[in-house]
């Protein structure tokens, strides 16, 4: 049987029942057609996404010796280690930066996948690549020591001397511990455990190369020739061993080392890129439909917590959307003002979108009312179709802006950052938005409920509202304010 | 005495923080605007700049009031009823840095008449300035100050109860200019509003407070006061 394809929900599934895509090499392990994988995926839902995942089913049959891994297939990015290289015409590609696939499978077949796994795999876009110069101007490669596994992964993933934070980008998952007398303890995690797994992230000299933070970032340790020697056999799970002694002492870095030896990052965090696209396939051998393999569920999970999970690992300062774009995936829009059309670049007043309101109960009202303490609120969202076809998969997130590290409010902000997940009201799903009619757009009004534990008190406070609408656009993708982006919307009014 | 024009109608006061710039702006320089789409005379409104502007005590006239208003009242983002406010208002102090300075008096006696010369034309016979009683006329300038970066529109330095602010001497059109830099690319200001009591019930106040780059409006909010 020849390839065929599945759309379910916000993943694609192909269909592989023959193993077409599966090469079997010399040593007996396997390797799939990444390439002609991929452009099974872009034949159905575009060239969109700077990112794709794949999810390999096992239990169908697939095999269960891929592992998880990714291909970085473009970088236009210097100053992290890597140079800028384009394989996208192999992929008949305009967009993608990378692939990876995640098909670590247990020794029951059984493939698992840990938020850390797509954190990390995602992570190599950017990371863990560079070296630093220190003070005498010498090249220095302590931050991939001390490897103990492959050597040829030595050089893009950080080593075990390195107090990486909670950086998920390494292989050891122990976390340094500093005592404070010059001696460090280390702690065992493990992200198979879900309080480890939900630990891991970005570091902030990572955060620093992946575009989203001022060169400021904090400065870190390298635990160099610690006495005794760090053990090479994992020691039991949230244990902690210790103390070792660098030696001479742990060495210093910070991202002006790291600077000098790579050059700075271009672009810099206030031009970055902030917004990505990222497919999600599953590979299987069934032919069964969607509804009736119930891996398809599973990666459905996984796809939805990543997305939520990168962001909050990012502290808010870029967005990951998940969702798969459908064709008309720019007809979407809430508007900033009642001349907004979804053009895409709003003017005038933009913060008191007709689209986006309060109502003191759930009422169904649609006009704006004060917020009242004391009490739950409701905030509704209005989202809004100009084309002639339906769209389903919808989701709408809701914010309190900059709730999450100020007392105050501003005028301007900037997306994503103050979309933050620390200020997430609530989310929304929406099954279809209908398509626009004669009358005017076709619309979908939605609520969530504003608990008053999320109130914040009045002194001294207002209440400004944000909302999203997924899909969220492709372009633009840097730092960008409401008015230039059709998906968003901004509410931001107090009445004495 | 006047009385209130509604019953239960009392004198207010607000005030409304909110944070101006983003510490991921590249702009060096923006503009803040306040567009009043409604107003009412009964409401004076004062921006306290935060650190953003320099030099207002320099060159502003003194405003007091019986409140004894202190910085904390500002801060304090509350709407509370205030007694009713009696205003005095007095020029800048002589010799304030970079405010009124001079040194020269002119003393023009009772039946002094001035001739007045309308541009370059020759004197017009029948203009003339009188000056029935003995007069006084003090002879000076305000020097520049850090102000005239700003370039004010419908605001003007004031010392209100000896806090330097600007007010605003035309809520319907009032303009600033910030002057951002590396350190601070972000600021929170107040807006102080005094609700006099002899307002209209059911007459609402709407300001819209922008911060404008190029021609560009990126930031606004809103701010509603219900008579």
């Amino acid at each position: 049987m020849a390839l065929t394809t599945e759309v379910s929900g916000n993943l694609l599934l192909i269909k592989d029942p023959n193993e077409t895509l599966v090469t079997t090499l010399p040593n007996g392990s396997h390797t799939i057609d990444w390439v002609a994988a991929y452009n099974t995926f872009r034949t159905v839902f575009g060239d969109d996404y700077d990112f794709v995942g794949f999810f390999i089913d096992v239990a169908s049959g697939m095999p269960n010796d891929l592992g998880a891994a990714s291909y970085p297939v473009f970088n236009d990015i210097t100053g992290i280690g890597v140079n800028p290289f384009d394989n996208r015409a192999s992929y008949s590609s305009a967009k993608l930066r990378g692939i990876s696939w995640y098909g670590q499978a247990t020794l029951s077949g059984v493939v698992l996948v840990q938020m850390t796994e797509l954190l990390h795999e995602l992570g190599h876009y950017w990371l863990a690549y560079v070296n630093y110069k220190d003070s005498s101007g010498t090249t220095q490669t302590l931050l991939h020591q001390d490897w103990v596994w492959s050597p040829g992964q030595q050089n893009a993933h950080w080593g075990r001397w390195p107090d990486k934070a909670n950086s998920s980008m390494g292989y050891d998952e122990a976390q340094w511990i500093d005592n404070g007398n010059g001696t460090w303890d280390r702690y065992q995690r493990d992200d198979t455990q879900a309080v480890d797994d939900a630990w891991f992230g970005y570091w902030s000299l990572e955060q620093y190369l992946m575009g989203l933070v001022p060169a400021s970032a904090t400065p870190s340790n390298i635990i160099q020739n610690p006495n005794p020697t760090v053990p090479s056999v994992w020691p039991p799970v949230h244990s902690t061993t210790g103390p070792y002694t660098p030696t001479p002492n742990a060495a210093q870095i910070t991202v002006a080392m790291v600077q000098a030896e790579e050059g700075v990052r271009n672009p810099d965090y206030m031009s970055s890129q902030r917004v990505f696209h990222q497919g999600f396939v599953i590979i299987t051998k069934s032919t069964a439909a969607a509804s009736s393999n119930p891996f398809v569920a599973t990666c459905e999970g996984w796809r939805a917590a990543h997305a939520l999970n990168f962001r909050s690992k990012v502290s808010g300062q870029a967005m990951l959307d998940t969702s798969l774009l459908r064709g008309n995936y720019s007809d979407l829009y809430v508007k900033d003002n009642d001349a907004d059309t979804g053009t895409g670049l709003s003017s005038g007043v933009f913060w008191l979108s007709p689209d986006l309101w309060v109502r003191n109960s759930q009422d169904g009202g649609t006009t704006n009312q004060e917020t009242i303490r004391g009490q739950d609120n409701f905030i509704y969202v209005r989202i809004r179709n100009k084309g002639a076809q339906p769209y389903d998969n919808v989701s709408v997130n809701v914010y309190l802006a900059n709730f999450d590290n100020r007392a105050l409010p501003g005028t301007q902000f900037l997306y994503p950052p103050d979309w933050n997940p620390a200020g997430l009201i609530g989310n929304i799903s929406v099954g279809t938005v209908p398509t626009a009619t004669a009358g005017g757009d076709g619309t979908v009004v939605v609520n969530v409920r504003w608990p008053t534990s999320q109130i914040p008190p009045a002194t001294g406070w207002h209440p400004c509202l944000l909302c999203e609408v997924i899909p969220m656009e492709t372009t633009p993708s840097g730092l960008q304010q409401v008015w230039q982006n059709k998906k968003l919307a901004q509410r931001n009014i107090t009445i004495i | 005495m006047a009385r209130p024009v509604h019953d239960g109608a009392q004198a207010l006061m607000f005030s409304y923080r909110i944070r101006l710039g983003n510490v991921l702006q590249a702009a060096r320089t923006s503009q803040l605007r306040i567009q009043a789409e409604q107003h009412f005379d009964e409401i004076r409104l004062f921006l306290d700049p935060g650190g953003l502007v320099a030099g207002i005590g320099e060159r502003a006239d003194r405003l007091t009031t019986n409140l004894g208003l202190t910085p904390s009242d500002l801060a304090s983002g509350a709407v509370r009823a205030i007694p009713l406010v009696a205003w005095h208002a007095e020029p800048p102090l002589p010799g304030a840095a970079g405010g009124w300075s001079g040194g020269i008096t002119l003393v023009l006696p009772a039946g002094t008449e001035l001739g007045v010369s309308p541009g370059s034309m020759p004197p017009q016979p029948a203009l003339r300035l009188r000056f029935p009683n003995d007069t006084e006329v003090e002879v000076g300038g305000r020097g520049a100050t850090p102000l005239a970066r700003h370039v004010m529109r419908g605001m003007a330095p004031v010392l209100l109860d000896g806090i330097p602010m600007l007010a605003l001497s035309q809520p319907q059109h009032a303009s600033l200019k910030l002057n951002w830099t590396e350190d601070m690319r972000s600021a929170v200001v107040n807006i102080l509003g005094i609700v006099s009591p002899y307002r209209r019930r059911g007459q609402d106040a709407l300001y819209h407070i922008m911060e404008v780059i190029g021609d560009r409006v990126v930031g606004g909010s809103s701010l509603q006061v219900r008579a």
